[in-house]
């Protein structure tokens, strides 16, 4: 047992007839109910003298003895870290109650014993009240008061304040130790051997000089845990050249926290595996057996391959059928709108009918497969199943090579490049960032994946879950290829330190899902409404005008510019064309095929070989990204970085298609 | 057992989970996110707070800490770094 860092003398108030309970703890453990079950009316509320934290006080009495209650606000330690911690501590050092009631949460006793393990470094003897006792007990969790009490050589009183239980026995328990009926020796945790002398060092420098009521021991303790008050009370309160010698050994043992709050934790760990049975069966066990297959590197990387390729054939399953009602529908409104306007020019009417309807109407009509791509997606995340998928992720590009603090902003990537490339600010050296600028576009963002959706059951009808799915692996394959190359050469394998706390595998919660489909469909359908709708219109009039026929348009003019390295891919210039567009938003690549081949499930199958049809959705699964990302990456690496990001980006996917279409030709699709 | 999480995490040569981190120091996960959090209180550790707004549109919400329930990530400072290498001399 370490030294006592208190002075066990008794208090002032143990001479006076009412007794003082300080009631401290966490926030949140029940602190409140158990001061309102104890004083009921008789309580008052204002404020610590100076502060703007509220002070509860109140009175009981138990077998005619008279108790003053206060109500400490809630801490999670005693380091001065804020007002409240303050207010806590010095409550207790300058207040003196007779007792401090540490109230706990039972079902989370490892987050409030560090409290606990600075209680009893300060004078006032301690009583743990063990509250939520019925919540632990719900969630599986066993805890053996005697043990505990055994443990830390303090009385310990289970209890169960929401429900009125326990509480008599705690008033009794405290009532019995200011009497002095029952004894309290606490086992405190000691500082750890690395710097008791340094500690002992210092007490006996300060010794003299320490204010009262402070302890020195205590003070000592506090400095070498960098704790500014005592820093500021000791220098105010030491000749200078006594302080310069304390303010010397602090510096040289800077890192002396990770020994005092270390051997705390050590501590806390001995006091959980003598009172504590852990569950071994439900949540927190399926959890366990769950990740040992889940985030097994081959087990793992087997499953997610599965659970990636369900999702697509889920989607398509369900989805394509209802795309193909919706498409039937928006081409009936099409031709409704032609007639309605019949009297208004030819051009205005085509343009509602063939532009806006038959380009973003047609964008729209695949809603329901994202609705189910989006809905499959939640029950990933809300299960707690996609947070693995991260894990793994790293795990596997590990083996490849590529690792480091790229892993975050890649890993955002998924839902959209923007953020992606903002992320790369968490990563300190410039030639890493860049690189991982360099990198972040070849993710494949929602929106890409959108068009990738949609687009694959136009070209490969059944098979478009295998080709949506070995696309997406040949993305990340060829990212991860690239990474190595890039940080082999470039970066020689710069180090990662980094720990992932994973959350509890559970059932999905059908409203989180709901959110999750709705704000990602709303943000779908706003930009259907304005960048998709614009681009439309505008890619329908220059396919209109200036003749009124599209072979003779200022479109294919352009469109016959882009046709050579088309060519090289097996694809016609409307093709070419859409793909520009997708670089104001991606989801336009679908709009502008639908302007300029009308019935999209059976033109576009048509205009292309299967080699072509696959080269095209190589190429745009890595092309160059939209507009928002260019822009954020202009905004955070400069001209000519982005320039070299373009150029990479267009090289890349152009002779990823190129090579795809040239085998898929020799071997005959 | 500060110094040995710190050293522990540090060693780590891809990502670890806390789980794994308790097993091998003989603890439980959640005293090991206690105390990465204390270490990152100190400046050893950075916890990475991934997103700011938009959370609820993203599909990679639960690795954000600050918004929910979710994982959370840490990774060491230079300070961190520093202490290892005192330590070790």
């Amino acid at each position: 047992m370490a030294s006592p860092l208190v002075n066990s003398s008794p208090p002032e108030q143990t001479a006076a007839k009412t007794t003082v309970i300080a009631l401290a703890g966490q926030p949140n453990v029940g602190k409140s109910t158990i001061f309102n079950m104890l004083t009921g009316l008789n309580q008052h509320v204002g404020n610590w003298p100076g502060k703007t934290v509220a002070q509860k006080t109140g009175t009981c009495t138990h077998d005619g003895q008279k108790f003053t209650l206060v109500d400490l606000p809630g801490t999670y330690s005693l380091t001065a870290n804020s007002e409240e911690e303050r207010i806590a501590r010095d409550y207790i050092i300058h207040g003196r109650p007779d007792i401090v009631v540490a109230v706990v949460d039972a079902a989370i006793l490892e987050r409030s014993l560090y409290l606990v393990a600075e209680l009893l470094l300060l004078p006032s003897p301690v009583v743990l009240a063990l509250n939520m006792m019925d919540v632990a007990e719900q969630e599986g969790i066993k805890i053996e008061p005697q043990v505990l009490e055994a443990a830390l050589g303090i009385p310990v009183v289970p209890l169960c304040a929401a429900r009125g239980t326990g509480i008599q026995e705690l008033i009794a328990t405290v009532e019995s130790l200011s009497a002095g009926e029952i004894s309290c020796q606490p086992q405190r945790p000691t500082i750890l051997p690395g710097h008791q002398a340094i500690l002992e060092k210092i007490r006996a420098l300060i010794e003299d000089s320490v204010p009262v009521p402070y302890q020195p021991a205590w003070v000592a303790l506090k400095l070498l845990e960098g704790d500014d008050e005592m820093c500021t009370l000791m220098q105010d309160a030491l000749p200078e050249a006594i302080w310069k010698q304390v303010h010397d050994l602090l510096y040289q043992h800077e890192d002396a926290i990770l020994d005092i709050a270390g051997a705390r934790y050590q501590w806390i760990g001995r006091m959980i595996r003598a009172a504590v049975v852990r569950p071994k069966v439900g949540q927190l066990g399926m959890t366990a057996r769950l990740d040992s297959v889940l985030t097994h590197p081959v087990w793992g990387t087997v499953a997610l391959l599965a659970v990636l390729g369900a999702v697509f054939w889920l989607t398509y399953t369900l989805g394509t059928p209802l795309q193909e009602w919706l498409g039937d529908l928006v081409a009936l409104l099409a031709e409704s709108t032609r007639g309605a306007l019949a009297g208004m020019p030819t051009w205005f009417a085509n343009l509602c009918a063939d532009g806006i309807i038959g380009g973003a109407g047609m964008v729209v009509t695949f809603l329901p497969i994202l609705i189910i791509f989006f809905a499959v997606l939640a029950i990933l995340e809300d299960t707690g199943y996609m947070a693995r998928i991260a894990y793994l992720t790293d795990r596997v590009m590990h083996t490849m090579g590529l690792h480091g603090k790229s892993f975050i902003p890649l890993l955002l990537g998924f839902g959209c490049n923007v953020p992606s490339i903002l992320g790369t600010r968490i990563i300190e050296t410039q030639r890493a960032r860049l690189l991982t600028v360099l990198l972040a576009p070849l993710v494949p963002c929602t929106a890409r994946m959108a068009v990738i959706i949609v687009l694959t059951p136009l070209f490969f009808g059944d098979m478009a879950g295998l080709v949506a799915w070995g696309l997406v692996a040949a993305a990340l394959a060829i990212l991860a290829l690239l990474g190595i190359l890039l940080h082999r050469v470039i970066l020689k394998g710069e180090q990662v330190a980094f720990i992932m706390e994973l959350p509890l595998y559970h059932l999905p919660n059908l409203r989180s899902i709901g959110l999750y489909v709705w704000h990602n469909t709303l943000a779908f359908l706003q930009k259907a409404g304005t960048i998709i709708l614009g681009v439309s219109a505008i890619i329908w009039l220059l396919s209109y005008f200036p003749t009124g026929v599209v072979t003779e348009s200022y479109l294919t003019l352009f469109g016959h510019w882009l046709e050579p390295v088309g060519r090289w891919m097996g694809l016609p210039w409307q093709m070419m064309t859409a793909l520009l567009t997708s670089f104001i938003a991606k989801e336009n690549t679908i709009a502008t095929l639908s302007i300029l081949y009308g019935d999209l499930e059976t033109a576009l199958p048509a205009a292309l070989t299967p080699s072509a049809a696959l080269a095209f959705l190589v190429v745009q699964l890595l092309f160059i990204p939209c507009v928002a990302t260019v822009a954020t990456i202009k905004q955070e690496v400069g001209n000519r970085w982005t320039l070299v990001s373009l150029l990479l980006l267009l090289g890349l996917s152009l002779g990823a298609g190129v090579l795809v279409y040239q085998v898929g030709t020799l071997l005959g699709a | 057992m500060l110094h040995r999480l710190l050293r522990q995490i540090a060693q780590g040569t891809h990502l670890q989970t806390t789980a794994a981190l308790a097993s091998t120091l003989d603890t439980t996960p959640e005293l090991v996110s206690q105390m990465a959090e204390q270490l990152a209180r100190q400046g050893y550790l950075s916890e990475n707070m991934q997103c700011a707004d938009g959370c609820e549109s993203c599909s990679l919400k639960s690795l954000c800490g600050a918004k929910n329930n979710g994982a959370r990530l840490w990774s060491v400072t230079e300070k961190g770094r520093q202490a290892i290498r005192r330590e070790s001399e």
